[in-house]
C-alpha cells in the first residue's frame, strides 16, 4: 500500500515538475490574482494525487479542472458583485478609485471568454488557450467531437466579431 | 500543432491568433519543493491523526518555521496578501508560537466607514464591543474591525484587514466554511485580546491595532469561542468551495498578550462532508455541531472526550430520531445546556421541540413539546441566558435557503424556559434574509446580527425589547 502510494507521488511529482509552473502561469490572467491562481492550481494537484488511477491525460485533466475552477470563481464574483451592487445601495464611501485597465486598446482573454456564452467557455478555454485537441477537449467534458467543433464554431464567430471591434 | 484544427484556415483565424498570443505570454511560475510538500500533505488522510502526532511534531514546527519565514519574505501582508495554506495542515501539535505568523501592522483608529456592515459582534467586557463587518476599500471589500468604548453607543475604526480573501464573504451563496486567508468573525476574550478568525486565524493583543496570524490544525478555521480564559478554536481539514471532506480538530489555547499556542485536544473524522459546523463553550463545556453537505443527513453533535476523540451526544428521547441541533449553552448558568429536535416541516417552516439538559448534555428532558416554529430561512440558532430566557433565529444568506418563507418569526423569545415562544414585544423589522447568528453575551443581553445591515440587533432585558445598534449612525 505504502509502496503503490509512493509510486503515485513519484509519477504525479513527475507531473507537477513538468506542468505546475506553466499552469499557475496560464491561470493568472484568468482570475486577475496569482495567489489565487497558484492556490488553485495546487488544489488541482491534490486532486490528481486523489485520482491519479482514474486519469488517463493528466495535462488535460489538469487544465480542464482549473478551467472549472476558474470559471466558478468567475461566477461566484458576479454574484457577489451584483449582490453587493444592491447591498452596499449607494453607501460607497468616497475613496479614491483605481484607475480602469483600457480594455478598448488591449483585450485580455478573461474578457474574451467571459463575454461567450457559458456554455462555449470551456470548450475556447481548452482548446484554443489551453491548446488541448478538439478530441482532449470532448473527452474530457463529456461531449462528442461534433459537438465540441460546433461550439468553437460558434465562439469563433462571437469572438471574431469582438476581436474586430478592438 | 494538431491535425484535427490546424489546417490552412488556422492561419487566418483571428480567434486562434488571439489566444495562441496570449498562450505565448504565459509567464511560468515556479513549481518550489513547499508547494509539492502542500499537495502530498493536503492529499493524505489523517484518520490516524494520534499515532502520527508524535511522528510529526517535531517536522512540521519545523516546516511551520521555515515556510513562514520563506511565506514573509515572498508574501508580506501588507503588499501581496496571505496565502491560503501557510500553515502546515496536519497532524501536529501547534506549539509554534505566533511569532512565526506574519503580522498586520499597527493601524491607527479612525471614524466608521459609512459603508460598514456588521457580520459578526463580541462583547469585550467592561462596555468594550467589537463589531467586525464589510466595509468599501478602494475598489473591493474588506473586514474592517470597530471598536466601542461605551457599550455601543460610539464606535471608532481600528483595523482594516486588507489582502484577505472576500471572494465568499458577501453575497446570497456565503458559505460558512470561508477560504483559507479570510476572515469574517471576531472574539474578544478581554478588551485587549481577541481573535479574528473565518478560514484564518489572527489574534491581537492591543485592541484591534495590530493583529498577528495564528498557526492552526487543518485548513481553515470553521469556529472560536471564548469562555472563562480559554479559547476553543474549530478547525478543518481537505477544505474547499465551502465544504470540508478532512478531520475536525479541536484546539485550545489561553488568551494571553504574546502568545496563542494552540494545543490539539480532540480530532475526529466525521466520515461525511461539512459545509459548517459550530461550536458552543461555556464554563468548560464544548460542544460541536457538524453540519453536514447534503441535506437529511444529520449529523449528532460531539463533545470532546478524555482519550482525545470527539464522542457524539445520543439523539435524547424526546426527540425520536431526529438528531440534537442548535446547540446553546447558557451564558449565565454553568452546565445547562439547550438544544432543538425538529420534529414535522412545511414548505416554508420547521417546528421544533425544545430540549434542555443541567447537566452539560448527559440527561436531557423536554422543555416545550412542538413550542417552536420558525421560518425555514437558513438555519435556526438558539441562544440562551439562563434556565428562563432564550432567544431563536432563524436566517442567514445562504445557497439553497431560498424556500419562498418569509423573514417574519425569524426572531422569537421565550421567557419561560421553552415552554412557548412570541415576537419580541419591540424591534425594528426583521431583515428579510433574517439573521446569520445569535448569541448572550451575559447578563440579561442578546444580540443576533443579520450580517445584511449596517447594524446589529440588540435587547438588555433578557430578549422582551430589542433595538439595532448601528455603528455608522
Amino acid at each position: 500500500m505504502v509502496a503503490r502510494e509512493d509510486s503515485v507521488e513519484t509519477a504525479v511529482r513527475q507531473v507537477y515538475d513538468a506542468h505546475f509552473g506553466r499552469l499557475v502561469g496560464w491561470a493568472t490572467p484568468l482570475l486577475s490574482d496569482r495567489d489565487l491562481a497558484h492556490d488553485l492550481a495546487t488544489e488541482a494537484f491534490v486532486k490528481l494525487l486523489r485520482h491519479w488511477e482514474s486519469v488517463d491525460d493528466p495535462r488535460a485533466w489538469l487544465y480542464t479542472t482549473v478551467a472549472n475552477q476558474v470559471r466558478d470563481h468567475w461566477r461566484r464574483r458576479g454574484r457577489e458583485a451584483a449582490a453587493y451592487g444592491r447591498w452596499s445601495g449607494g453607501r460607497i464611501d468616497p475613496e479614491p478609485v483605481a484607475p480602469a485597465t483600457d480594455h478598448a486598446t488591449r483585450l485580455t482573454v478573461r474578457d474574451a471568454v467571459e463575454s461567450l456564452p457559458e456554455r462555449l467557455r470551456l470548450p475556447v478555454l481548452l482548446h484554443y488557450y489551453a491548446d488541448l485537441t478538439v478530441a482532449q477537449v470532448a473527452t474530457q467534458l463529456g461531449k462528442s467531437d461534433g459537438a465540441v467543433k460546433r461550439d468553437l464554431f460558434d465562439a469563433r464567430k462571437q469572438l471574431a466579431a469582438r476581436l474586430e471591434g478592438t | 500543432m494538431t491535425p484535427d484544427r490546424r489546417g490552412p484556415a488556422y492561419d487566418d483565424d483571428p480567434v486562434a491568433h488571439f489566444f495562441a498570443e496570449h498562450r505565448a505570454a504565459v509567464r511560468e511560475e515556479p513549481a518550489t519543493d513547499l508547494t509539492w510538500q502542500r499537495v502530498v500533505h493536503s492529499r493524505r488522510p489523517r484518520r490516524s491523526h494520534h499515532r502520527l502526532r508524535s511522528f510529526l511534531a517535531a517536522s512540521a514546527a519545523a516546516a511551520v518555521a521555515v515556510f513562514g519565514v520563506w511565506s514573509w519574505q515572498q508574501h508580506p501582508f501588507g503588499t501581496g496578501g496571505v496565502r491560503p495554506g501557510q500553515q502546515i495542515s496536519g497532524s501536529a501539535d501547534y506549539a509554534a508560537s505566533v511569532a512565526s505568523g506574519p503580522s498586520n501592522s499597527t493601524q491607527v483608529p479612525g471614524p466608521v466607514p459609512s459603508s460598514f456592515a456588521s457580520w459578526s459582534v463580541s462583547n469585550a467586557g467592561n462596555g468594550t464591543l467589537y463589531d467586525l463587518g464589510s466595509a468599501v476599500c478602494g475598489q473591493q471589500v474588506c473586514p474592517t474591525l470597530l471598536r466601542s468604548a461605551d457599550n455601543g453607543s460610539t464606535w471608532r475604526s481600528v483595523h482594516t484587514f486588507a489582502g484577505t480573501d472576500t471572494s465568499q464573504a458577501v453575497g446570497s451563496a456565503r458559505p460558512l466554511i470561508q477560504p483559507n486567508r479570510a476572515v469574517t468573525e471576531v472574539r474578544f476574550a478581554t478588551p485587549q485580546i481577541g481573535y479574528a478568525f473565518g478560514g484564518a486565524l489572527w489574534v491581537t493583543s492591543d485592541g484591534g491595532a495590530s493583529f498577528q496570524q495564528v498557526d492552526h490544525p487543518g485548513q481553515a478555521v470553521l469556529g472560536l469561542e471564548v469562555s472563562r480564559n480559554q479559547v476553543m478554536v474549530l478547525s478543518a481539514d481537505d477544505c474547499s468551495a465551502g465544504v470540508c471532506r478532512g478531520p475536525i480538530y479541536l484546539s485550545r489555547t489561553t488568551p494571553q498578550a504574546g502568545s496563542a499556542a494552540l494545543t490539539t485536544i480532540a480530532s475526529a473524522d466525521v466520515g461525511t462532508p461539512l459545509r459548517g459546523a459550530l461550536l458552543a463553550v461555556q464554563d468548560g463545556v464544548t460542544v460541536v455541531s457538524p453540519i453536514p453537505q447534503k441535506a437529511g443527513t444529520p449529523i449528532p453533535p460531539l463533545v470532546p472526550a478524555p482519550d482525545g476523540n470527539l464522542d457524539t451526544i445520543p439523539s435524547p428521547q424526546g426527540c425520536g430520531t431526529a438528531p440534537l441541533e442548535s446547540i446553546a449553552l447558557a451564558s449565565n448558568v454553568s452546565r445547562l445546556m439547550w438544544g432543538l429536535c425538529a420534529v414535522s416541516s412545511t414548505a416554508t417552516t420547521t417546528t421544533y421541540s425544545v430540549l434542555r439538559s443541567t447537566d452539560a448534555g448527559n440527561r436531557w428532558s423536554v422543555a416545550g413539546n412542538r413550542t417552536l416554529t420558525m421560518p425555514r430561512l437558513g438555519r435556526v440558532t438558539l441562544a440562551a441566558a439562563d434556565q428562563a430566557h432564550l432567544v431563536a433565529t432563524a436566517g442567514g444568506p445562504r445557497s439553497g435557503s431560498a424556500t419562498g418563507a418569509s423573514s417574519a418569526g425569524a426572531l422569537v423569545v421565550s421567557a419561560n424556559g421553552g415552554r412557548s415562544f412570541a415576537p419580541p414585544t419591540s424591534a425594528a423589522p426583521v431583515p428579510s434574509s433574517g439573521f446569520d447568528w445569535s448569541a448572550s453575551p451575559g447578563s440579561s443581553e442578546f444580540y443576533a446580527v443579520p450580517r445584511t445591515t449596517a447594524g446589529y440587533w440588540w435587547s438588555t432585558d433578557r430578549g422582551r425589547t430589542w433595538k439595532v445598534v448601528d455603528p455608522t449612525s
